[in-house]
């Protein structure tokens, strides 16, 4: 499977969330921010990234767009994942860069089915991820 | 009255010989009774005298008449012959001769001459040739009566010289007088024909109504030609209903100045100026009419009455500047507005009186440099009010220009607009308070929904860990409550959404994303969201799409959401019954009509139903669950696109619900958002 990136500052949803993609089957790395997702992502070269917005510090459409602009980062997929519902917050978080939108409360069958999309559509994981 | 020779003859001598000529019948008819000899010759000179006055009356006057006029110079004659006759005869010559007879005859003829202002040569021809034959001829006795012939008819000839004389001053006097007078006539005639030619007033002369002369100028002005209005009606040039008026004028003989409406020859009607006056002419009385154009000055007067009643009565200040800035006339508004008298502002500057000093360049050079780049100044001034009330002024200034274009004054009109401006102000100020109120609503609304989704997330999530683990772990009793958790979480997460959307459609802020999509593929996805709901209350779901259903151009998403709230209402609604999609094409749309057996609306809840926060029964969201919120949420996102729906319902028997959707949906710009399809 792969190895997911998960930056989320509330610390129960980050828990449940990183035993939810771990029952998923995934590799999940944590960030509470966005200054430290960068540092993350580029530590850890995830695969995939799941964003969410309201952050301290940096949120997360900057990091997204920091990111985006950065060359050793700019391939990893990112998913806005957040509590802000509205189509003004889809559009912002496309424009930061964002591969994907999710809304908070989020279905997991949803969820899984769009990272592994995103997955499949990188050519260098695609192997990986269809061998396991 | 002075003496008139010719009136001697006439008043003295001519009666004085008749009723000599008179005396002399009388006196010879007795002479001739008493003395009866020389008969002959007697009768002869009388008969020969009448016959010879006879016929020269009858020469001279051609008149078959004898009257006062005709009669004297017969007597006259008669009194020439025989009255000189008698003298000679009856004092001189006691035994006339036929010699004398025909001597007197010519002396007779002589006076008779004289009377008739022939030459005096003729009458000395006469007394020459009496003296003549009395000489020759020796029948007189002596010289003495030849020499008192001479004497007579020198006598004669010295009065008839002298009225003939005067005869033939007075004659050609009157001659004279008469080729004066007609000398003057022609000229007078020539002269008033050339006034009446170059008048620009037009000139009618007419007997009784009929045209008899016009000038060029009257049939100007009724685009005739002048042979054309000789014996025309001069009535039939006013206007009917002025025809009176006209008529009883000229009636009248009035020469009072008066008004009428007159027409032309195609009828084009405009007002005349009439004045007329009687002439007395041989062949009756006729009337000489001065007719002028005044439509141009009426209209002219009008204008002006009416730029003077706009000026007098304008609620806006309108002040009259010369070239300098000073103040010519002003408006009774301009006292209102400014409180200022008239007496106080003419001869001053609007600037002077009542301009709040500004930097820069002046308001009295603005409206100068505006007149003169653009032809007019257009902006708001400041002014102070005598009572220092300081008002805000929209003032208009133009040029006043003269007939050749050059600026003669400027004209500057004001209105106040201070109360305007205020309400303006205050408007804004209320709309922008308004629109701030209204983002901190929707701002409000999305932090609230932020904020309670974050929990929600977690409640959500570890409730699906346990369910998981539960189930794992085979915790029957744990598993069935979490999933009772994870359901009241997701009814919770809908309200949520349900607010969120129903606040932002009503804030104008919900954004459709339009494609073109398949009805099929729509409705396998409602089909598959819904199914599971009908069949938990043991209903039947029964679809019928029509074949011309194909496309529908809209907000995918919002269309299935609308379909999902119908559908979820009836399955909710309904036990052990029907619920029913129809679909077909309507009206350049398509129309989606949910039916149920379900317990059906009561009437006075149908109105309502679509309102938000409803449901058919105060307790039913605590018997059928929801928000209440999601007809009102159809209803409006229907109106976004463009479409309409509307329900019928019998209580316990069911309801029908038919949405219709435009083909293309019409949706206000600013709401659309075009998502490319693949």
């Amino acid at each position: 499977m792969a190895k997911i990136l998960l930056v989320e500052d509330n610390e129960m949803n980050r828990d449940m969330m990183v035993r939810r993609l771990q029952h998923e089957g995934h590799t999940v790395v944590a960030a509470a921010n966005g200054r430290e997702a960068i540092e993350l992502a580029e530590k850890e070269k995830p695969d995939l990234i799941l964003m969410d917005i309201s952050l301290p510090e940096m949120d997360g459409w900057e990091a997204t767009r920091e990111l985006k602009n950065r060359a050793e980062t700019q391939q990893i997929p990112i998913i806005a994942l957040t509590a802000h519902a509205t189509h003004e917050d889809r559009v912002k978080s496309m424009e930061a860069g964002a591969d994907a939108f999710e809304t908070k409360p989020f279905r997991m069958p949803r969820l899984s089915a769009k990272i592994e999309k995103l997955l499949e559509d990188n050519p260098d994981l695609r192997d990986r991820y269809q061998k396991d | 009255m002075a003496f008139q020779p010719h009136n001697l003859v006439k008043n003295a001598i001519r009666p004085l010989s008749f009723w000599l000529g008179v005396l002399y019948v009388i006196l010879t008819l007795s002479h001739w009774l008493i003395l009866p000899r020389d008969v002959a010759p007697i009768m002869m000179g009388i008969a020969g005298g009448s016959a010879l006055s006879l016929f020269t009356l009858y020469w001279y006057s051609g008149q078959k008449t004898f009257t006062r006029a005709s009669v004297y110079p017969v007597g006259t004659f008669i009194a020439g012959v025989v009255g000189v006759n008698s003298f000679v005869h009856m004092l001189l010559d006691p035994h006339p001769h036929l010699s004398t007879n025909i001597g007197l005859l010519i002396i007779g003829l002589g006076v008779f001459m004289i009377d008739r202002n022939w030459y005096l040569g003729n009458l000395m021809v006469a007394l020459i040739g009496y003296g003549i034959v009395l000489g020759i001829l020796g029948y007189s006795d002596s010289w003495t009566p030849f020499l008192f012939f001479i004497l007579q008819a020198t006598i004669l000839s010295v009065i008839a010289n002298y009225v003939r004389t005067q005869n033939a001053i007075n004659l050609a006097n009157r001659q004279q007088e008469i080729e004066l007078v007609a000398q003057f006539a022609i000229e007078n005639e020539d002269r008033f024909r050339t006034l009446a030619d170059a008048t620009f007033e037009g000139i009618v002369i007419h007997q009784n109504g009929f045209i008899l002369d016009a000038n060029p100028a009257f049939a100007t002005l009724f685009d005739y030609e002048i042979y054309e209005m000789i014996g025309m009606s001069v009535y039939d040039l006013v206007a009917p209903e002025d025809r009176e008026t006209a008529i009883a004028n000229a009636r009248s003989g009035s020469e009072q100045m008066y008004e009428i409406a007159a027409q032309k020859r195609d009828g084009q009607r405009f007002i005349i100026e009439v004045r007329g006056r009687m002439v007395q002419r041989e062949t009756g009385p006729i009337r000489v009419v001065a007719v002028r154009d005044v439509t141009e000055q009426r209209e002219y007067e009008r204008e002006l009455r009416r730029e003077a009643l706009i000026f007098e009565n304008i609620s806006d200040s309108v002040i009259l500047t010369d070239l300098s800035g000073k103040i010519i006339d002003i408006n009774p508004a301009t006292v209102r507005l400014f409180g200022y008298e008239r007496e106080e502002l003419i001869g001053k500057t609007p600037a002077e009186m009542w301009h709040v000093p500004r930097t820069g360049v002046s308001v009295n050079e603005q409206i100068i440099q505006g007149i003169h780049q653009n032809g007019r100044w257009q902006g708001e001034i400041e002014v102070v009010r005598r009572d220092k009330v300081h008002r805000v002024m929209d003032v208009t200034a133009l040029p006043l220009v003269d007939s050749d274009g050059s600026r003669i004054a400027t004209i500057g009109v004001s209105q106040d607009i201070t109360d305007r401006k205020a309400a303006e102000q205050a408007m804004k100020q209320a709309k922008e308070a308004a629109e701030d109120a209204n983002k901190a609503k929707t701002n409000f609304l999305a932090s609230m929904s932020h904020e309670l989704r974050t929990p929600l997330n977690a409640v959500i999530g570890y409730t699906e860990l346990i369910i998981e683990e539960a189930r794992h772990n085979k915790l029957e009793t744990v598993e069935v409550d979490a999933i009772k958790i994870s359901s009241a979480s997701r009814h919770l997460l809908g309200i949520i959404n349900d607010i969120l959307d129903i606040a932002r459609i009503e804030a104008g802020r919900v954004h459709l994303s339009l494609t073109s999509f398949s009805i099929a593929y729509l409705v396998d996805d409602v089909r598959a969201a819904v199914e599971p709901l009908i069949a938990k209350n043991g209903n039947i779901f029964i679809m019928e799409i029509a074949d011309d259903v194909k496309k529908l151009y809209g907000d995918e998403l919002r269309v299935r959401q609308m379909l999902v709230n119908l559908l979820g209402n009836a399955a909710k609604f309904t036990h052990s019954g029907t619920v029913s999609l129809n679909i077909h094409s309507a009206n350049r749309g398509i129309n989606f009509v949910v039916s149920d057996t379900g317990i059906g609306i009561k009437e006075d809840e149908l109105e309502r139903l679509f309102e938000a926060f409803t449901q058919s029964e105060e307790n039913s969201t605590r018997t059928y669950g929801g928000t209440g919120l999601g007809l009102a949420i159809t209803r409006r996102l229907c109106d976004i696109m463009g479409g309409s729906i509307s329900v019928q319902s019998e209580v316990g028997k069911g309801s029908t619900f038919t949405l219709w959707l435009p083909d293309i949906a019409q949706i206000p710009d600013e709401l659309t958002e075009v998502v490319e399809h693949n």
